[in-house]
């Protein structure tokens, strides 16, 4: 906001940010798994080019071969090529990964202030509702909801949004419910700043941090998740392209081509691998108390 | 205008409600203060000094509350205001300063972002104009090279400098009023020394009433027009400087003069026997009477008030009419209080 009025760049952003990058380029672990990430969306981004066959050509006369060259990693039991269907499915699973996340956040991180800053009777019942939405194993309620949705995508991503939310919004009203002790909160009250204003320039700040570390590590959740939910027959519909669907796909093949499961498994194990990888590093590198390492 | 009445809080009574029972923090203080004039509230931990504070300005937060009294500044009721008008009262017209400077300041916010935002939250002003205003603020409160300043976070300042910092945006609504909550204590005695001329200075450049809370007589002597002296969350005494130190009327007081370490006297430290009382559920009498060397059958009756013992001098204590002394005289045997060299 300072920064757009002055039309410059935010000092404060800015120092803080490339502290922050600069710890970060020293963590081998996590550049790897932002090299694995980015190789990824690249994949996913530039598809058209890079697959080098269309992911939905059936040809039931080249079913579950084996690489050559034209297929790098072989053919499913329709003649499809996986190569070419991992590649796409990327630009399945990562988007609907990320937007799941962002409406996870945009519901629980609202919940989670108001239930830490307001407290009393608000903080108590949506903490009931969190209570008892926590006691239900998330997947196996976000299956239910799925199964009652229907399959589909917009409906893993309602499912998983509706049992996730309650996560960020524990979280989020720990870390509300620390600052809003600190002094300087106080301080702010005295010199009569709103409320609105408190929560916005005191306490979200404080809140983005950890906020950014949990949703990297659960990125990889999610794309597990969604790849869980497709393999069950409730996310992308055949013929999509989705890696977790590529499993269910490959499964009664199981032992006769194992490549069909092979290949769609190590995709997925990577980019959830890379995303905790990545998440681990981010959050040494926003940890201020980790300064002294560098 | 200098010399008039600016706040006056009558009556004030601050309570907190525990499994235990009540708590009355503060119990029903009333003192005035004048424009350009500095009253110091002087008296041992835990007496309500700090809740005063935040009580005069409406910040108490349940399980608390303000159970009576009122609060006059300029002619506005404060405790009545909507939580909207106290919210614009606060830091406009009357200002705290908080005793830790280390804490008081947001850590992850720059020292010019932090002064900027207080300026533009209360004034329909320009970001580049806030921005200018606070330069000359932290060059006001003796800051050098405030444009580096303003771009530091509050770690990389040291105590001295985040308290003046602290200063800058407490008098950059130019209050009328600044309380400042032992704004001292936690720095060293030179940069001590330093921090109150400052704030004297500002005081009368910008004619602001003081409030100065402290537990060190030294401060008072050397900054305060007016002095109360609190005990168990009543003001016990209340007077000019000069007059309740040359003649302190309450014991409490007179007690308190003698547990100032003096360079040069030979007969130490003489502290106050026992313990201050527990707030909680307090009896109907006078609540220095354990530890009173003066008390007497009418102390255990009812509580003193304040009443007159000289001129704007109110001392609330059944013993000390017409028994006004000198200070110097012994109330304490040395023999019957421990002694520290």
């Amino acid at each position: 906001m300072t920064a757009a009025k002055l039309g410059q760049p935010d000092p404060v952003a800015q120092g803080l940010l490339l502290s922050a990058a600069k710890r970060l380029a020293r963590d081998k672990l996590a550049l790897l798994g932002m090299g694995i990430i980015l190789t990824v969306a690249a994949l996913a981004f530039l598809a058209p080019y890079i697959a080098p066959n269309d992911p939905l050509k059936v040809d039931l006369a080249r079913r579950l071969a084996p690489a050559d060259a034209s297929f790098p990693l072989g053919t499913d039991h329709l003649g499809r090529c996986i190569f070419s269907r991992l590649v796409y499915g990327a630009r399945v699973s990562l988007p609907v990964a990320g937007l799941t996340l962002a409406v996870i956040m945009l519901i629980g991180i609202p919940i989670g202030v108001i239930s830490g800053y307001c407290g009393g009777k608000a903080d108590a019942i949506i903490m009931r509702v969190v209570d008892i939405l926590l006691a239900f194993p998330g997947l196996v309620l976000a299956l239910v909801i799925a199964g009652m949705l229907g399959p589909g995508l917009i409906n893993v991503l309602i499912a998983l949004a509706a049992v996730w939310w309650v996560e960020y919004a524990r979280f989020v009203r720990g870390i509300v419910l620390a600052v809003k002790e600190k002094e300087f909160v106080l301080a702010a009250r005295a010199s009569g700043t709103s409320d609105l204003g408190i929560v916005t320039r005191h306490i979200l700040p404080d809140v983005l941090s950890p906020v950014t570390v949990l949703a990297t590590l659960d990125m990889g959740k999610m794309i597990l998740a969604i790849s869980g939910l497709s393999f069950l027959g409730l996310g992308a519909q055949p013929p999509t392209p989705e890696w977790g669907t590529m499993l269910n796909d490959g499964r009664p093949y199981m032992q006769v081509a194992p490549h069909l499961m092979l290949y769609p498994g190590l995709a997925i194990m990577g980019v959830a691998l890379a995303f905790n990888l990545l998440g681990d590093g981010l959050r040494d590198a926003l940890d201020p108390r980790c300064t002294a390492r560098v | 205008m200098p010399g008039d009445t600016i706040l006056q809080v009558c009556n004030l009574t601050t309570q907190f409600t525990g499994p235990g029972g009540v708590v009355k923090a503060v119990d029903g203080v009333t003192f005035h203060v004048k424009a350009g004039q500095t009253l110091g509230v002087v008296g041992e931990s835990g007496c309500g000094k700090s809740v005063m504070c935040l009580s005069l300005i409406g910040l108490i937060d349940p399980p608390g509350r303000i159970a009576g009294g009122e609060v006059w500044l300029d002619g506005k009721e404060l405790l009545r205001l909507s939580p909207g008008e106290l919210r614009r009262v606060r830091g406009r017209e009357i200002a705290l300063v908080f005793q830790d400077p280390m804490s008081s300041l947001n850590p992850v916010l720059t020292v010019g972002t932090q002064l900027t935002e207080t300026i533009v939250s209360h004034v329909r002003v320009s970001r580049a104009k806030a921005r200018r205003a606070a330069l000359r603020l932290l060059a006001g409160v003796g800051l050098p090279d405030p444009e580096r300043l303003m771009r530091r976070y509050p770690f990389q300042l040291s105590g001295g400098m985040r308290q003046r910092v602290m200063i800058a945006m407490a008098l950059s609504l130019r209050p009328k009023v600044l309380i400042a909550d032992e704004p001292t204590t936690a720095l060293d005695v030179t940069v001590q020394a330093q921090i109150l001329g400052e704030m004297k200075r500002l005081q009368k450049e910008l004619g602001t009433a003081l409030i100065l809370v402290t537990h060190d007589l030294g401060v008072i002597a050397a900054m305060a027009d007016t002095v109360a002296v609190m005990y168990a969350g009543s003001i016990v005494e209340y007077g000019p400087c000069t007059e309740v130190f040359t003649h302190p009327g309450h014991p409490y007081t007179k007690a308190l003069l003698r547990a100032v370490p003096r360079l040069g006297a030979d007969d130490g430290l003489v502290p106050i026997p026992g313990q201050p009382p527990n707030l909680l559920n307090l009896p109907d009498c006078c609540a220095f009477l354990p530890r009173c060397p003066l008390s007497g059958e009418e102390c255990r009756g009812n509580r003193p008030r304040l009443h007159v013992c000289g001129p704007e001098h109110r001392v609330a204590c059944h013993r000390s009419i017409g028994e006004l002394q000198p200070y110097g005289e012994d109330l304490y045997e040395p023999a019957a209080g421990r002694r520290f060299g």
